[in-house]
Order: structure tokens, then sequence, then C-alpha cells
């Protein structure tokens, strides 16, 4: 597949609205520009007409697997009259929506045959980026009030359907297009996302580990962690390090759940980690602190020079650690605490104050 | 002793001995005249008792007031018990000042960090009769516990066993009820769940108790909390038609008129005995029977002991269950304990490793627009919540949960949390000059739960349950609606506030809940309906609405008298009596 156009890169997504004769949007990096060929991969049924659609993937010079394709041609239908829809859909390799691209000469069309304008192209694309859309939980007949619109007072005539189609519906959809949207959603969030797991999982088991673990998506980052063992971990750690700061949260969680008891046996991990607590969000530094008993001592005294971004919570896990275990409270560690005791800004310092003065005692 | 003390001798004389030192402890909720100031309960296991709270929205509130006899005249200090629910480096939010008989102490109070007493200052009384007077600086929920005038130096006991022992001493109010009431069947908390338990008991001839912690009854779908009852009725349309609500958006003031409804019909059973603004506060179970709940009235303290042979645990949060022992989780369990995957938002929905996340709690509002300009003071102390998040009415995901705060142990910073960001979002918003209009209408001040304690049943329904359609031999509640199970927006987006949340849903068909996720594994005669049922985490995402709660208590009232019939537990009902029961229950159609 050649690329014929030039794509405008944007800060964290990766998009071109209309350009010349076709409209294309891709939420990926390059690797459009890296596709040297393609193989058929397989076909999943249209449930309008049972046609088959053929899924290829696009693969690299090296031969590596770098994204899913379909072109699509699918009849949409609404009132017993049904016209082509023309998109072709790219999928990343675990079956996330990347991008499509539909042609000005076959444009997408609304109610009364418009033309998509590019604003209604735009919102198809970030219609498909939700696949938590309610398109995904809606029959086909539930997407319209029951009653026609002229019984509901609404205006007949241009743009009839699209008045009576339900609240909750018409906002997520393009106006005048309900069947268009609902139709392609359902094709691009349908059977074809598991399909391309399980090819990918077939053909490519064996590398899945190391084409995933340092690529740049966190889907795949995801899928990478979901197949390693404890030993895949200790193998990778520095790639694991990086990740658990540069995460999201619900990913830094799972990582750090996943970790083996002894990751953070080692001085210098330990250090790594602890490091970035200042940086990382709330719930995954309940993590680091409820992880303190595996850490290397040295967590401790990091963390005594980060009490200020505890919550009050925290704080006591943290306080009832270091009552549980005097030793590990070293000089620096009693002085970082005082300092807290001392402080007007922290919303906590009364309990270290309590802390320090039953200590006292 | 203190100082001052032998320049009060005479004063002393009028005490029973030379030394004896009068003091006189006043719980703020048992004030004769509350004002604008509020009672609340709801944190009573964590920090020791209810307490008034001026909930203005940012107007003071009208000063509460109340009088009260001392022993003896003289020179007291003043403690008052109360909390500085925002620390940091701002003006606290909820300040007031005390006033005893005309004289307001000068200590501005509500200053100092967790609940703690605050000395409020020394005062010389002239009068045996005094009057206390607390009067609201903020309007931004200011709270006061309880308020302590001694002429000992020593200070209040800080919190704890001790200060509760201490506030028992003070009040001379004995830990067990001297009143001891009997009935058919107890049934705590007037949610949904436990209105329509009473009433499906109550027909049946039993003689109910309905324990309830506020004034009115409901739960969240009350006019207090406002959620509106989704769901279907399953075999118990009839029941649940007296106290359910009508669709209107979460929040709306609709619910009044559904209150109405609900609080006249629960009323209009002679059979059921409503003990309102009465909160449990133990429960003993021996030999894994349960032999009485102890409740106490939010008010006045008057305590009552509950016998039955039956009880009905309704509370949302599963403390009857939690006080007698009865097998209970919380958090989220591991995918594969019961096999609840759903591969397309794996942790997000079920994770790998069990862990302590649950649904989050919420606080709904509104706003209101007016005619004329409406002022919002500034709320620096909001703003580490709020942010630059703007926003001019709340909803269902205006949710929170974090995996450092327990959602029933530390219920009180979560409400507190919700209340920062409703705060400050909606000062953001008024920076506008389109929403100069707007004025906040309503803000519930009671924190409404999705999920707690789940009490562990002779069943444990779960996803795979609504997944398989699995019908029971007792099925006794149905449901068709989705299930949503939600998660905090900031997990998967950094950027976003961490008090919203997105749901995922997943459409079933209909599903079914059989009767022995209703009952106690471990404590004989324990039933449960409403969010404490016996469910996993994912499995609580479906019928955790209300009218699905709704029909969880019917089946349990019925099977309670059932259980009178036969002088048996609820587990004998499924065991041998099963087709009476389910007979029972297709009669209600
Ligand atoms: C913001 C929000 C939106 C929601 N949206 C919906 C919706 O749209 N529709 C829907 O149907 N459901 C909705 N839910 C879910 C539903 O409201 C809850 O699951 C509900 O708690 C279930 O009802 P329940 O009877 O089990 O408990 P509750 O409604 O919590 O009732 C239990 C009652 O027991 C009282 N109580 C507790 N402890 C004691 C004690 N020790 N002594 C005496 N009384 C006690 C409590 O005060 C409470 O009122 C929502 C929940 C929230 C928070």
């Amino acid at each position: 597949m050649k690329m014929a156009l030039l794509v405008l890169i944007l800060p964290g997504l990766l998009t071109s609205a209309a350009q010349g004769n076709r409209s294309f949007y891709f939420l990926m990096g390059n690797e459009l520009e890296l596709v040297s060929r393609h193989v058929p991969a397989f076909s999943f049924p249209n449930l309008n007409n049972k046609v088959e659609h053929k899924v290829c993937l696009l693969l690299g010079s090296d031969e590596q697997p770098l994204l899913f394709l379909a072109k699509i041609s699918t009849p949409v239908c609404a009132d017993g009259e049904c016209k082509l829809a023309h998109i072709n859909v790219y999928w990343d390799l675990q079956g996330n929506y990347s991008g499509y691209e539909a042609s000005n000469e076959l444009p997408l069309t609304k109610h009364e045959h418009d033309p998509f304008l590019e604003e209604d192209y735009q919102k198809l694309h970030e219609l498909l980026m939700n696949s938590n859309s309610i398109l995904g939980r809606r029959s086909i007949t539930e997407l319209v009030d029951s009653k026609p619109a002229n019984e509901l007072r609404l205006p007949s005539g241009v743009d009839g359907v699209s008045s009576a189609t339900k609240k909750e519906i018409k906002s997520v959809v393009i106006q005048g297009a309900l069947y268009t949207s609902y139709t392609i959603w359902r094709l691009v969030h349908g059977e074809v996302v598991d399909k391309i797991k399980s090819y990918y999982q077939t053909h490519y088991a064996s590398s899945l580990i190391e084409n995933f673990l340092y690529a740049p998506y966190e889907a795949y980052q995801f899928a990478a962690l979901r197949a390693m063992d404890s030993s895949h971990i200790m193998e990778h750690n520095n790639r694991i390090i990086a990740l658990f700061k540069e995460s999201k949260p619900l990913f830094r969680t799972y990582l750090f759940k996943k970790l083996p008891d002894n990751f953070l046996n080692n001085k210098e991990v330990t250090k790594e980690v602890y490091k970035s607590f200042s940086a990382i969000d709330i719930n995954s530094k309940t993590l680091l602190i409820q992880y303190l008993n595996f850490a290397n001592p040295a967590a401790v005294q990091i963390l005594s020079s980060q009490i200020g971004q505890m919550s009050r919570n925290q704080l006591r896990s943290y306080l009832k650690f270091l009552s549980g275990d005097k030793t590990v409270v070293s000089k620096m560690t009693k002085d970082n605490l005082g300092r807290v005791a001392d402080s007007e800004e922290y919303n906590h310092s009364y309990l270290v104050r309590e802390f320090l003065a039953l200590d006292d005692r | 002793m203190f100082k001052v003390a032998g320049f009060f001798v005479v004063i002393q004389l009028i005490t029973t001995s030379l030394f004896a030192q009068s003091s006189l402890l006043i719980e703020a909720e048992s004030f004769m005249n509350k004002g604008g100031w509020l009672t609340d309960p709801q944190f009573v296991e964590q920090m020791g008792s209810p307490y008034l709270i001026a909930h203005g929205m940012g107007v003071p509130v009208e000063a509460a007031s109340t009088l009260a006899v001392l022993e003896s005249i003289g020179r007291y200090h003043v403690w008052v018990r109360s909390k500085n629910w925002v620390p940091g480096n701002w003006k606290a939010p909820g300040l007031f000042t005390l006033m005893v008989n005309d004289f307001t102490l000068p200590k501005v109070l509500g200053a100092t960090p967790g609940w703690t007493w605050e000395y409020a200052g020394e005062i010389e009384i002239g009068t045996s009769e005094i009057k206390l007077e607390l009067s609201d600086l903020t309007g931004f929920n200011g709270r006061c516990d309880a308020i302590y005038l001694t002429q000992s130096s020593e200070k209040p006991p800080q919190g704890g066993e001790s200060l509760l022992t201490w506030r028992q001493d003070q009040l001379k109010e004995a830990w067990n009820p001297n009143e001891e009431l009997a009935y058919d069947l107890v049934v705590v908390g007037g949610g949904i769940a436990g209105c329509a338990a009473s009433i499906a008991a109550a027909e049946q001839g039993m003689k109910v108790a309905l324990i309830h912690d506020r004034p009115i009854l409901g739960g969240n779908a009350s006019s207090e909390i406002r959620v509106h009852t989704l769901g279907i009725y399953g075999k118990f349309e009839r029941i649940l038609k007296l106290i359910d609500t009508e669709h209107y958006p979460n929040g709306s003031p609709q619910a009044k008129a559904d209150q109405q409804k609900r609080d006249n019909n629960v009323k209009s059973y002679q059979n059921i005995d409503l003990f309102l603004n009465t909160r449990a506060y133990d429960a003993v179970a021996e030999d894994n029977r349960i032999q009485y709940v102890d409740a106490r009235h939010t008010s006045s303290g008057e305590r009552k002991r509950f016998r039955a042979p039956w009880f009905v645990d309704s509370t949302g949060d599963g403390w009857i269950g939690f006080w007698t022992g009865a097998k209970y989780s919380y958090g989220r369990e591991s995918v594969d304990t019961y096999g609840e995957a759903w591969e397309a938002w794996g942790e997000l929905w079920s994770p790998e490793q069990p862990d302590n996340i649950v649904m989050g709690s919420s606080v709904l509002w509104r706003t209101t627009e007016e005619t004329e300009v409406q002022v919002f003071p500034n709320v620096p102390w909001a703003m580490e919540v709020a942010k630059d998040h703007k926003a001019i009415a709340g909803e269902w995901y205006w949710e929170f949960s974090r995996n450092d705060l327990h959602q029933i142990e530390d219920a009180e910073e979560i409400r507190d949390h919700m209340l920062r960001a409703i705060f400050g979002s909606f000062y953001n918003a008024k920076q506008d000059e389109e929403n100069s209009l707007l004025r906040l209408e309503w803000v519930s001040y009671l924190v409404g739960k999705r999920e707690s304690r789940r009490l562990v049943g002779d069943h444990i329904f779960t996803f795979k349950d609504v997944v398989d359609q699995t019908k029971f031999p007792d099925s006794v509640v149905m449901e068709t609606r989705e299930i949503d199970v939600h998660y905090q927006n900031n997990l998967t987006d950094p950027a976003e506030p961490d008090f919203l949340s997105t749901a995922l849903f997943y459409k079933t068909e209909k599903y079914y809940i059989p009767y022995r996720s209703l009952y106690s594994k471990n404590i004989d005669n324990l039933f449960m309906a409403g969010r404490n049922f016996s469910c996993s985490h994912v499995g609580l995402g479906g019928p955790r609405v209300m009218r699905t709660t709704g029909q969880m208590g019917a089946a349990v009232g019925f099977a309670a008298s059932l259980c009178m019939k036969y002088k048996v537990g609820p587990r004998l009902i499924y065991k041998s009596h099963l087709s009476e029961y389910m007979e029972l229950i297709e009669q209600q159609q």
C-alpha cells in the first residue's frame, strides 16, 4: 500500500483531516510509512448483509507486523432504503481502532445523500476513538424514539430521522448520519477486535514480549506485561522501571502488582523506583508505601523527604511502618520528620507531631 | 487543680464536697433548637458521635441554641469538640463561635485539624441554667460534636476508646440500653431494600421494627440524596411502586413528591414500628445467632435494644453482619476467582490480582438561576481538589474512590473531598459572566455510597451468573438492566479531576439472583438485602440499583414470614420449603 499523502503530526495524536481527494485520520506514529506489503489475514461478517469483510495485515520490510487494515463497503440502511458506505479502517496489533480514510469520490453520506463535511469526518473519527460508546450497547431498534417524528411534533422532512434520535444517542453520532455512524462503529468495534487479537497471538506469540514491551503504545505494553512472568520482569528491569515512571496510573498500578517480591531487594532499583514518588499518581504512591516491607531500607529515607506529598492515610501507613521497625529510622529520616512537623504548608503535619510526641515518651 | 481554684472556694461549697468540680458535657446534636445546623450521624463509628454541621453552601446558617443546667455556678473551662475539615495555608472553611449566656467566647472554633477538643477559653458563669449558642461564621460546613464545660483543668480525652467511655460517664449513659423491645423481625436500614423487606414481612403478619438513622426513608432514593430508582419490578411491582421514584434526573427536587409517597405508605402499615433518627450501633450474636441489635437516637441519645428471632441487614454497609461476625468481602476479587473477565476492559473491569478498589461515593448537587446577580465566595481551600474544573451541576459521575480510602472508615474524608470538588468547580464556573445569576440551590451533605462491605451468603452472585443467565431453582430477583461498573477517570488520564468517573456497561438479557444470596452463610438468622447482599465486586455492578435492591428486600420479607411459620432459619426455607416460598412470591405478581 502506497501512501501518497503527507500526514500532519499533532502532539500525541497523529491525524490529518480532509486532504486532496480523501479524508484521513490516524492515531499512531509512522507505521504507515514503513509498510512494504500486506497479507490477507482473516475475514469477519457484516451483520447487515452477511458479506465477509477481508482484513489484511500490513508488514514492514523486516516482516514486522505493523497494522491491520480492512477496506470496507457496507450497506447502511434506514427506513427500508440502503446505500453503500466506503471506508478503509486501520487497527493496531491489539485490535484497537487506529484510524480511517474515506475517498472524496465515494464520500460518506448523510440523510438525503448529502456528502459528509470535514467536521463530519472529524466527528466520525472521534466517535470511533471511543470504544466505550453507547452505540455498543444499543440495538438498531433502540436508536430512535418509537413514535414517528411527526407524532413527537418534531419537524419532519430534512433530518427527520435524526430529529427522533434518542437524546443520549444524538450527542454521540454525526447529525443526519445516525445509521452510518452506528453501522461503522459496530463494524470497527465488533467481532474483528477479538479476531485481530487471536490472529496476532497465533502468529506472533513467541516474539510478543520483545515486540510489545519496548513499543511506545500502552495497549502493547499491557499485552507484553500480561504475557510476562517474574523471570521476564527481572530480565527487563530497566524497561520496567522506565515504564513505571512514565506510564498512566492504571498501567503503573498493574505493573506494580506484577512485580515479584524480590524486585525491590536491590538498593539501586529501590532508589530508582522510590525517587519517582513525587512524580507519580496518588494511587501508585499508596502502593509504594504498602510495599515498604519488600523494598530495600533505603526507601524509608527517600520517602521521608516526600512526606509533604502524602495523603492522610498514606502518612498514617508510613508512620505505622516506622513505628513497627525503629531501626529503619535514620538520622536524616528523623530530621525530615521534624521539618514536616513544623511545617505550616502540609495539611497533615499534626499527625507527624503526634507521632514524634509519642516517640519521645 | 487549676490556678484559680482557691479563689472560687465559696462557690464550691454548694457542691457536695469541697473539692468536687462540676462539669457538663452537652452533645451538639441534642441542642433543643438546631437553627440552620443539621445533624450528621454518618460517621459515628469513626469519630464517635453524631454532630451538628453548618451546611449553608457558603451562606452562614442560623444559630443553634440550647438550654442546660450546671451543677454549680462559677468559673468554667470551655472545650468544644470540632474539626478544621480542610487544614492548610488558608482561613479554615468551617468557622464558628460559641456564646454562653450572653457572652461570645472570643476564640474562633473549627480551626484545629482532625477531630479534637478546641479550648474555647475560660468563663465565669453566674447562673445554673445556661444558654449555649453556636454561631456559624462561614456557611461552609463548620462542625461541632460536643461542648464540655468543666471546672477541672484536665483536657477531655482526645479520641478512641477512652473518649467513648468518658463520654458515657459524662452523659451517665450506659452502653447497654435499659429499654428492650421484642419483634418478629428487625430490619436495620430504611433504604429501598429495607422498606420493601419491612412491607413484605408486615403484609404476611409479622411484627416488624424498621430502624433507620435518618428522619425520612429511602436511603439513596430519599429527597436528601435524590437518586432515582432504576431496574425492573420483577415479581414485586405492587410493593415497589409504594416506595420507588419516577425517572427524573438524579438530584432533582422531584424527589420530594416521591418522598412523601414513600413515607406515607410505609407509615400506613400498622405492623411496622418505624424508628426514625435511630442508628444501630451494635449487634450481638451467640452461637451464630443474633440475639439483639442496639440502637441510639441520633439527637436525644436514647438507647433501645431490639430482640427478634430474625434480622435483616439493609444498611448498605453490612453493619449488622460486621458486628456479629458474618463473613464479608470488600474490594475487587481477582479475575480468576469467579471467572469475571471482560476482555475488552481488562484491568478496569476485573483485575488480574485482587485489590481494595471499589466503586466510589457521590454527593449530588444542583444550581438555580436567579433574577439578580449571585455572589459566591472565594474558596481557596477547595481548589486543590477542583483545580480548574468548572461545573454548574453534578450527576452520578461525580464520584470518588481512591486506594488509600475506605468507603466506610474514610467516608467523612470522601464526603469532604466531594464538597471541595463541588464548591471549587462552582467557584470556577462563577468566574464566567454567563453564570453570574446562578446560585447553589442544593448540595447534599449525605454521601451516597455505591459499594462497601458485601456480606457472604450461601451463593455469591457474580458476573458469570449474568453472562450465563443462570436460572436458579430459587431465582427470586430478576433484572434486565445493563451491568455497569465504574472507574475513576484519572486512572486512565491523570489530567482528569480525581472526582469524576466513567461507567462501563455490559448489555444483558434477563438475569436472576437466587435467594441463597440473601442470607448469611455463617450467621444463622441474618438476612441481607440491598447493596450489601452476597455478591462479587463485578456481581454488584448490575443489581445495586434500587428497584433490584427493592426486589431483594421484598424477597427477604416473604422468606422471613415463612421462617416464622416454620420456626426455622433462612437456609431451611431453601432446603425444605422452597416450593411454598416460590409460590408465595409468584402470588405477588
Ligand atoms: C450518585 C449515585 C447514583 C446512583 N444512580 C442510581 C440510579 O440512577 N438508580 C438506582 O436505582 N441506583 C443508583 N445508584 C445505586 C443505589 O443508589 C445504591 O446502590 C443504593 O445504596 C442501594 O440501596 P440500599 O437500600 O441497599 O442502600 P441505601 O440506599 O444506602 O440505604 C441504606 C440506609 O441505611 C441507613 N443506615 C446505614 N447504617 C445504619 C445503621 N447503623 N442504623 C440505621 N440505619 C442505617 C443509611 O442511612 C441508608 O439510608 C446510585 C448511587 C449513587 C451514589
